[in-house]
Order: structure tokens, then sequence, then C-alpha cells
């Protein structure tokens, strides 16, 4: 299986990526603690770093579905937004090779005031579209997201529930050749859900490639060809989801074991 | 052309950014676009009584000679005074999505420059009222000449301020306080030839100073002054100093907004 793999293109490669935070406290602090005591200020510089992400390598092939687990603060969502190319790693280096499409949120830049057309068009064009390819794909849009002639209202007239699925309906339509997708998959009703599953299936079959953030086990059993997990910022393991699920919940109920028995003892 | 890969990509991030927020400024208003002429407009008539009826200053057709600084002062200092939190306030879009930051920037300085343009009809027809002359062809030279001079020194302003906002979050006071002192250093009120000779040299350390002076020798005497060529001087430079303050810093935008 793997020297089978190793023929196929890698579309994301991650080499010895690395994220460090400073904590900026400093700065907000503002003018007044720099002028009072810059030498304070630059003990902070050298002493407030944190280690989100530390040395992960892995590649992501083309048309795959990977999925990246974790507890919350594992460091799951820096290192997609690191993929998306919102924040740049420390050190290590990140390749990516086709357009990706962050779906870290949904429906980043709503503006309340529009109407959902105005929002599709603009919502499109930060994802990374034209503005003539998004016009083109707008009826397609529209009736994936089903919100019919709601489509000519403001935003602040919709249901949160009605929002989300505009959101995913721009996401899902710009055709990205990568797919960032952002534990996005738990919200909606569980027909919208289920439309967003056959949806994602669809864009399987079309070989893009999914990256896939989620806390829920189930979804990365189902929709992922491999798998990593994430603690502290490190690589636990990586493999099939089978594997690396089966392993997180016995290291899970291992955790909640040995809690339990530290509070009882307590 | 390819200036860089994402170049007509960014320009169409610009045209949304920018049709939304020309969409949004006067939303709901029922007078809308009429707010843009509302407050120089007001702002004339005070300054007409306090300096023309009480402190007596002798300038013939005070109120459009006002009007000629304070409608491009105005875009100047809409566009720098919303600057410094221009990157806090989009920080739900900088934290999520990888597109070119100074979009943002361009898109608020041309909203201000649409503004602007509004007057220059309104302007003339006054013009035409009380003076009874109209524009000369020097204004078709002039006028496009000076809007972009305008749109790229503010531009780089607004990145500076905007940029480095985000890690003093100090500015947005201080860029306040500066605009208000930059306002009565700037010959608005008064002209250029009524500063002292001692205190010239602050017309000229003062980047706005050389845009003002033309702005108003072009629309009251159809003049093409050359404090143009000092006012051109002052966008290059600033721009010289913006783009690597904003090349260094722009990847971090997204820890620090």
């Amino acid at each position: 299986m793997e020297a089978g793999r190793a023929r196929m293109r890698q579309v994301l490669v991650l080499e010895k990526v690395t994220k460090e935070f400073r904590t900026y406290h400093h700065y907000h602090a503002g003018l007044k603690a720099f002028v009072v005591d810059p030498r304070q200020i630059m003990r902070h510089r050298e002493r407030d770093r944190f280690l989100a992400i530390s040395e992960v390598s892995f590649a992501v092939y083309s048309g795959e579905t990977f999925g990246i687990l974790g507890r919350n603060g594992a460091g799951k969502s820096t290192l997609l937004s690191m993929i998306a190319g919102v924040l740049r790693p420390t050190f290590g280096k990140i390749s990516v090779h086709g357009r990706i499409s962050p779906l870290l949120e949904l429906g980043v830049g709503f503006t309340q005031e529009l109407t959902g057309v105005e929002n599709v068009l603009i919502n499109g064009v930060l994802l990374g579209l034209r503005k003539k390819e998004i016009e083109a794909k707008l009826p397609e849009i529209i009736s994936f997201s089903g919100l019919g002639s709601f489509i000519d209202q403001p935003l602040k007239t919709y249901s949160s529930g009605m929002q989300i699925r505009l959101g995913f309906a721009i996401a899902i339509h710009v055709q990205p050749d990568i797919l960032l997708v952002d534990e996005v998959l738990a919200v909606g009703d569980a027909e919208f859900q289920e439309k967003c599953f056959t949806r994602i299936a669809d864009l399987q079959r079309a070989g893009v490639t999914i990256v896939l953030v989620s806390h829920n086990l189930n979804t990365v059993e189902t929709l992922c060809d491999r798998a990593v997990w994430i603690d502290k910022g490190r690589i636990v393991t990586l493999g099939s989801p089978q594997e690396v699920v089966a392993r997180y919940q016995s290291e899970i109920a291992h955790l909640v074991a040995t809690q339990k028995s530290a509070s009882a003892s307590v | 052309m390819m200036i860089y890969p994402n170049f007509y990509q960014t320009w169409d991030v610009i045209s949304v950014l920018l049709s939304k927020e020309v969409k949004l400024r006067y939303r709901g208003t029922a007078l809308g676009i009429l707010w843009s002429l509302a407050n120089p407009l007001a702002f004339t008539a005070v300054l007409y009584i306090a300096f023309r009826r009480v402190l007596q200053v002798n300038i013939e057709n005070y109120p459009l000679f006002i009007l000629s600084a304070l409608f491009p002062w105005q875009w100047l200092s809409n566009s720098v005074g919303s600057a410094s939190m221009l990157f806090i306030s989009n920080s739900a879009l900088i934290k999520r999505l990888p597109f070119n930051k100074a979009a943002l920037a361009v898109a608020l300085v041309l909203n201000d420059m649409i503004h602007f343009c509004i007057t220059i009809p309104l302007f003339t027809v006054f013009l035409v009222i009380s003076r009874d002359r109209g524009p000369s062809l020097n204004w078709l030279v002039g006028i496009p000449i000076l809007l972009v001079t305008q749109t790229l020194l503010t531009l780089a302003i607004v990145i500076v301020l905007a940029t480095l906002n985000a890690l003093l979050r100090d500015l947005d006071q201080l860029v306040r306080v500066v605009l208000l002192l930059l306002f009565y250093v700037t010959p608005v009120l008064y002209s250029a030839s009524m500063v002292p000779k001692n205190l010239e040299w602050l017309l000229f350390a003062n980047p706005f100073s050389p845009l003002m002076i033309s702005w108003r020798a072009l629309m009251m005497d159809n003049d093409l002054s050359p404090y143009i060529v000092v006012a051109v001087g002052h966008a290059c430079l600033s721009l010289l100093i913006a783009i690597p303050v904003f090349r260094r810093t722009e990847w971090k935008l997204a820890e620090l907004v």
C-alpha cells in the first residue's frame, strides 16, 4: 500500500513544521509600558513563547481524504491555519500544489446588512475565486443552500442555520484542488448534514483532496483514507483511520480512568 | 500582463470590499450619499461665521475658499482616521483567509475617494454661481494627477498606521490628536501665502499641505501649482516607507489582530 502511494502525486507536504507563538501582551500593554521600561518588555519577549506545533511532517496525496484528530488545544487548528496560508510556520516548510479552499469557519466576512447574493460574491472572492467565476456558480450555490427567495434578503433576517447553509454552499462550490475543513460538519440540522456528506462524497469521487479536522471519531473513520493524531503539537500516530481512532480511544479511556482514580484517591 | 500571479484576483478582492463599503455607508439612511456633503457644508458655515464675520479674515469668497481644500481634507482625514483600526476590525477575515491584506487598505481609501469625487460637481455649481466662472481644461489634467497622488499618499499612511496599530494599540488615540493638529497646520482655513516666512517650513514638513495647496489652486484659480510636484514627491516617499513595513509585517497580522 505504501509503495502504491509513493507513485501518487503529493499535493501537500509538511516538513518538520514548527509553530511557536509569542504572547504579545507586552505590546498590548502599549506605548506606556514600552517607554517606562523597555528592558522589562525585552525580557518578556524571550520568555513568553508557546510551542503550538512541533516538528510535524506528513504528506497528503492527490485525491485522498486526510483526517486530523486531537483534543481541544492539541494544535489542530493552528496546523490547518498554516496549511491554509493564514499563519506562517516558525520553522519547517509547507508545500502546496493546487488551489486550497480554507473552510476554517463558515461564512467568514458575512455582512449582516447585505443580501445573500451580495454575501456570496464577497465570500467567494475572499475564498480565492475570480468574480466572474463566482457569478457563474451563483444559481448552483443558491439551489444548494435551499434558501429560495430569501437569497435576496439581508442576512440579518436569516436564522443562524440558514447562514451556515449559505456559508457551506459557497465553500463547497469554489472547486478547490484541496479543501480544508475545520469541524464545520458538526453544524446544521440532520437533513443538511446529510446533504453535506453527500456533497463531500461527490468531491471525493471528483478527486478533490480533503483535509479534515474533527474530534468526531465516527466522521474520521467513515470519511478518511488516512488520519493523524496530534497531541500537544506533536504527531502521536499516523496511519489508517481505524488504527488511529482505536489508539486514540484506548488512550483517552486510559486517561479518563487515571483521572478518575486520581480524584478518587484525593 | 501579469504583475504577480494573483493580481487580478486581488483586484477582485478590492472591488468586492469596496462595493461592500460603498453600499454599507449610507444604507438605511433617508438622505444616503448626501450626508457626504452635509458634514463639510455645515462645517464651512460655522467657519464662515467664525472667521469671516467674527474674526474678519480678509479672503474673497471665503466659503468657497474653505471648501476647495476641506473636501479633499475630509477624504484624507476620513481614511487616515479609520486606518488604525482597519486590520483589527477585520480580524475575522485576516485570521481565516489568506488574501492580500493591502486590499483592505486600498478599498478604504478608494471608498473615501469616491465620496470626495461626488463633491466635485457640487463645488463646480457653487463656483459658477458665485464667480461666474467655471472649470477650465486644466481640471482635466490636474484632477486626475491629484486624485492619484492623494490616493497613493493616503494609502501609504493608512497601511503604515494599520500595521503599526496591530502592534501598538495606542496609535489610534495618537492619530486622532495628530490629525486635529495637522488640520490647523495645513492651509485649509487660511491660504499658504498668509503663513509667515519663519514658519513656512511647516508647510513642507507636513505631507498634506502641498496637496491641499494644489487642490485649492486648481479648483479656485484653475492653476496647476508647482506644489503638485512636492505632493507627488511626498506620495512616492511615503510609499517607499510603507511597502517594506507592510511586506515585513503582513504575515504576522493574523497572529496580532
